[in-house]
């Protein structure tokens, strides 16, 4: 923890471009997130959401441009990153023939919970937080979509991180538990772990304390929900983005003060 | 039966086949490879003559030296070259210099031409027994001929001679069967092959059911990984080279000589090669299906070129080269000195040396191709 700074911002990037052959997934993107924050990504599919995600721990190497996550740089000090963040990624990235415990075992033992006493426990809790104390010992494979995805979010908080990469972390979550998903998530932020959630889903957004809108590699918008939906001046999320993507022209808009953003 | 429902599961096969080049390769490719591996090595195989030394111990009997006769009549034989070789021969067949070598004795012309019963000495390695029946046969029938020719000339010889071919094995025994002969070998084949396919299908599941991405995602190490799954699969490679190893001695009956915690150890080491080399191939293959392709690619050629069936000393010299570089090879033959020719560590350090490095050769390429990016 030597170059971390504890001040320092949740995520600082600047400048940042992803080049994939000829698709540019990340085109000059800047974005400050403080920390102890729900930080919705919206856009559509193919906006860069995942690309940037991975990017914040190393998972993708930048063609150019600054990623310091934690006051780290992810480039030269990508294990301190990665030893406090949990990613969750978008599909049930599991070992379907090993049992829930076994699962989430591993990713502990994977983040050095090397204290069995106390890894049995915070298994536990995870366990329990995801509904899943009683399937503890089920194989993976055969449990369902909306289970596996419990899995793995369980998996991705086992180690306590202090940064939470969550990629599409509801889908096929029924809504009585993704209620409970976002509570807890609620309660992470408020006891300072930073939260990133990507995300299509824009009712999910309005519960983000900031949001960022992306559309082909770039940032569109960012800030509150409220804020946003003032610049784009609509009443709801979904047409602030459809507006300030320019994908579908709004019937007469006044725009009145409203900082329109240009494509 | 609606033909164009049959004809729309035809032509999704062939578009799905036109979009995996690899598979098309090796649909086409692998035949001609292997045909072709074959062919080279069956085609040498027929053309090898038997190589032989010729220690000519017979002091003759007056201006007749019957070994003499033989001697230069034998090298005219087809499918027979004599070496001359200076120092002993019995060194020289164990070496590999010759396949085999006559001796014949000092009363050998004077038995001869005495009528006595007369008994040829042959020296042959002994490991292979296919090759030692062949080579005796072989020796039988060129010996039988110049002899008979001779007795023609010879003065006062009218009857026919009685010579016997009397084999002196260096290894093994005339009881040596082939499976004696093939077990060491196919102990290493069976090890290296199975962990090979099993850890490059398992490291490959890794990364398409993207648990990978999410082990990248900690602070773990390219090289955790590797030696992680080195360890885990060395543990059950230990324990298969464990039943092969007992299998083929107890239940097989095989014959063998040596100490078969070595042949335990060999097995292990090539096992443990075999499971890097898995991972390491694992980065250039995208699906199953073109992980389970390695086997005709990988493991074919490590069947053929490493003595298994053909000697690697009668292959032509561009084949000789790819031999020298598979691991099977160094295995086929510690396997083959410890159990059949009864030798030890010292004598088989150099391949467990070659063993090591491939092991650990490849604990470096696996975990400096695996890459953390994603993309």
């Amino acid at each position: 923890m030597s170059s971390g700074n504890g001040q320092a911002p949740a995520v600082e990037v600047s400048g940042l471009v992803k080049q994939f052959g000829a698709v540019r997934a990340l085109d000059g993107l800047s974005l400050t997130i403080p920390r102890g924050i729900i930080y919705g990504l919206l856009g559509p599919n193919g906006a860069g959401k995942t690309t940037l995600i991975r990017a914040l721990i190393g998972l993708v190497r930048p063609t150019s441009g600054s990623v310091q996550v934690m006051g780290y740089n992810v480039l030269t000090a990508g294990a301190q990153v990665r030893a406090g963040s949990g990613y969750m990624t978008q599909s049930p990235a599991l070992y379907s023939e090993l049992s829930v415990w076994e699962n989430v075992d591993f990713s502990a033992r994977i983040f050095g919970l090397t204290d069995g006493g106390k890894r049995k426990e915070r298994i536990s809790q995870v366990l329990q937080l995801v509904e899943l104390d009683q399937r503890a010992n089920t194989p993976v494979s055969n449990l369902s979509g909306g289970m596996r995805q419990r899995v793995l979010l369980a998996c991705t908080l086992v180690h306590q991180p202090q940064l939470l990469l969550l990629d599409e972390p509801t889908v096929g979550v029924d809504p009585q538990l993704r209620y409970s998903f976002w509570r807890y998530f609620r309660t992470l932020a408020d006891s300072g772990v930073t939260l990133i959630v990507s995300s299509h889903v824009m009712d999910e957004a309005e519960r983000c304390d900031r949001l960022g809108l992306m559309r082909a590699g770039k940032l569109l918008a960012e800030g509150t929900a409220a804020e946003i939906r003032a610049r784009a001046g609509t009443a709801n999320l979904e047409d602030a983005f459809l507006q300030l993507s320019g994908i579908t022209p709004l019937p007469a808009s006044d725009s009145g003060g409203g900082d329109r953003i240009q494509q | 039966m609606s033909i164009a429902r049959t004809l729309a599961v035809t032509r999704r096969i062939i578009n799905q086949l036109r979009h995996d080049r690899r598979t098309l390769g090796l649909i086409f490719g692998a035949p001609i490879l292997l045909l072709g591996l074959l062919g080279y090595l069956l085609r040498s195989e027929e053309n090898t003559s038997l190589t032989l030394a010729i220690s000519n111990q017979d002091a003759g009997a007056g201006v007749v030296n019957a070994g003499q006769l033989l001697t230069s009549k034998l090298k005219q034989s087809v499918g027979i070259v004599v070496k001359d070789i200076s120092g002993d021969v019995r060194e020289a067949v164990r070496n590999g210099t010759v396949d085999a070598a006559l001796v014949f004795s000092p009363t050998f012309s004077a038995d001869l031409l005495a009528h006595r019963p007369v008994a040829i000495t042959v020296l042959l390695e002994g490991s292979n027994p296919s090759q030692t029946g062949g080579a005796v046969l072989q020796l039988q029938r060129a010996v039988m001929q110049v002899v008979a020719s001779l007795s023609a000339s010879v003065p006062g010889g009218t009857a026919p001679p009685q010579v016997r071919i009397n084999p002196d094995l260096i290894y093994g025994s005339l009881n040596l069967k082939p499976l004696d002969y093939f077990a060491p070998a196919l102990i290493g084949f069976f090890a290296f092959f199975l962990i090979f396919v099993i850890t490059c299908v398992s490291f490959l599941r890794e990364r398409t059911q993207g648990t990978m991405e999410r082990l990248f995602a900690s602070p773990i190490t390219r090289g955790e990984v590797v030696v992680g799954y080195m360890l885990g699969f060395g543990l059950f490679a230990m324990i298969q080279a464990l039943i092969i190893v007992l299998f083929t001695t107890l239940v097989l009956q095989v014959n063998y000589t040596g100490n078969l915690f070595l042949v335990f150890l060999v097995t292990l080491l090539l096992a443990i090669g075999a499971v890097n080399l898995g991972i390491f191939l694992s980065s250039f293959a995208r699906t199953e299906l073109q992980a389970v392709q390695f086997i005709p690619l990988v493991i074919a050629p490590s069947f053929l070129l490493s003595g298994l069936l053909f000697p690697v000393k009668d292959m032509p010299g561009w084949l000789q080269g790819v031999s020298d570089v598979l691991p099977m090879t160094y295995a086929n033959s510690a396997l083959t000195d410890i159990m059949i020719r009864g030798k030890g560590l010292l004598d088989v350090l150099p391949e467990f040396g070659v063993l090591l490095l491939f092991a650990a050769l490849m604990v470096v390429v696996a975990s400096l191709t695996l890459r953390r990016e994603v993309a």
